[in-house]
């Protein structure tokens, strides 16, 4: 379900195949948002933006770090993106 | 809480029963409620986090039982005998006993049943507008913010002139400027004008603060990015009620995402309710595909289509997985007239993106009329706002929404 980013592909044995992710940050923390988006920037998230109103960091990973930013003190969720689509059929204009 | 001992009806299909019950259990039970089920009743339990997916909720079999252990509730197809054995326990673990029926037994009490709604003809207001009661209502949504996150908004369309429209876009490079038209859409039903220019009567909220966010592009291709980032500026701009006409699909036993449910959750905190679609997989009568993501969180309100003799739509999803993919309530979703970007004016569409805005501007009208009632106290003054249909709640929710009078 997750969306690739330009990136992807082995390079010296190692895949870089990077993700784009959503990472919710815990009630608790949301007053050190930028505290925990600099833990997970060092973790190797290229982040992209703060969406403060609701406590989420988005970005881009690669695959094999995932799991890291799940252990970051304050995160409590890290999810692949999803891309979406309409729900609706439009027969005709009237 | 303390437990009456009741007298449990007989629970029997054909008599507004599906001859299942539901068995509410004490907060934190946990896995353990499996053992005490078993244990009361003699049914085997499946426990809900174990699904592997071949096992489907609405196939549960006689003498079987599935814990939905998030919930704290249970669902056994067991006979009546050992229901009542189950209702008598004089413990605390078990707090409600109840046979499953087939449609809600309780609910604001809005009128006649949708059955006997009568439908005038058209020319006024479209069907939709007539089966959910918002001609005869007193309420426009008046100073309420409703956002609709979705591809944009034609905001020259001649219905919206003059209006208060508030816009941003989150897709890189692109103006709010709708150029797929399911935006314009969306945004005409839940907010369209009490008189239109050209076309009957289709817009609910008509004096409702329009809050357009793009969060797809043109071709309505979109990703939680721009979505999160849509929910984020509507909440930040207390929009009371957001809705979002899109999805993706899950599998069968797929649960929620936690990210969306931390986000719809904190949206409630702050005041705005999420109303998205369940999608539109299904090819029934033979493929009933779940509530799709993002709907699939407990906080938000999940919305099926139904047409205009009220019965399910064909290509609804429907509520297979537990744990926020139930439907919570139906909508008008097939031959649904509204605005359409210029020169077109307006357009007849149909899908679960076509109900939810109905759901959304009903709700708008419910924020005007109770003035206090936001956020979660909004989502449970709009689940009580139905009218019952004679479908399974797994298709129909509680039932079809309907208007404050």
């Amino acid at each position: 379900m997750g969306r690739s980013v330009p990136g992807d592909g082995l390079q010296g044995g190692y895949s870089l195949r990077r993700v784009n992710v959503a990472i919710a940050v815990a009630e608790e923390a949301r007053e050190r948002i930028y505290e925990v988006a600099a833990t997970c920037r060092a973790l190797g998230l290229e982040h992209t933006s703060t969406l403060t109103d609701i406590g989420v960091l988005m970005g881009s990973v690669e695959l094999d770090n995932l799991s890291t930013l799940r252990d970051v003190p304050g995160v409590v969720a890290v999810e692949l993106e999803r891309e979406f689509r309409i729900t609706g059929i439009r027969a005709r204009g009237d | 809480m303390t437990r009456a001992r009741i007298s449990l009806p007989a629970g029997r299909a054909g008599s507004g029963h599906t001859g299942r019950h539901l068995v509410l259990l004490k907060e934190g039970t946990g896995r353990a409620g499996a053992e005490i089920l078993r244990n009361a009743t003699g049914l085997r339990i499946a426990v809900s986090s174990d699904f592997d997916g071949s096992l489907r909720q609405t196939q549960l079999a006689p003498g079987h039982g599935m814990l939905f252990e998030r919930l704290g509730a249970a669902l056994l197809h067991s006979d009546p005998d050992q229901a009542q054995a189950l209702a008598n326990r004089t413990d605390a673990q078990t707090l409600l006993v109840e046979p499953e029926r087939y449609v809600r037994a309780s609910g604001l009490a809005v009128g006649p049943t949708a059955t006997t709604v009568p439908l005038a003809d058209t020319t006024l207001a479209t069907w939709g507008l007539q089966a959910t009661g918002i001609l005869s209502s007193r309420y426009s949504g008046r100073g309420i913010r409703v956002a609709i996150l979705d591809t944009g908004l034609d905001p020259q369309h001649p219905d919206f002139a003059g209006r208060e429209i508030v816009s941003q876009s989150f897709v890189a490079g692109l103006p709010v400027d709708d150029g797929n038209g399911h935006g314009t859409f969306c945004a005409g039903v839940a907010c369209g004008p009490e008189q239109p220019g050209q076309s009957p009567r289709y817009g609910i909220a008509f004096g409702a603060d329009l809050y357009i966010a793009k969060v797809l592009d043109d071709n309505a291709d979109g990703a939680d990015g721009n979505v999160l980032a849509g929910i984020d500026w509507a909440v930040r701009n207390s929009c009371a009620v957001i809705s979002i006409s899109l999805g993706a699909p899950v599998a069968l036993g797929d649960s929620y995402p936690h990210v969306y449910e931390q986000v719809a959750a904190r949206a409630l905190a702050a005041g705005s309710l999420l109303i998205a679609p369940a999608g539109n997989e299904s090819q029934r009568p033979d493929t009933i595909a779940p509530v799709e993501h993002p709907a699939n969180c407990p906080s938000i309100v999940v919305v099926s289509a139904v047409d205009q003799c009220l019965a399910v739509a064909p290509f609804s999803n429907g509520g297979l997985n537990p744990d926020g993919g139930e439907v919570n309530l139906a909508a008008p979703g097939i031959a649904i007239v509204s605005s359409a970007p210029r020169p077109t004016l307006y357009q007849t569409g149909s899908g679960t993106s076509m109900a939810t805005p109905h759901v959304a501007g009903i709700a708008a009208l419910l924020a005007e009329a109770n003035p206090t009632a936001r956020g979660a106290a909004l989502k449970a003054l709009l689940l009580q706002a139905f009218l019952e249909l004679p479908a399974p709640t797994r298709d129909v929710g509680a039932g079809l929404v309907h208007a404050p009078q």
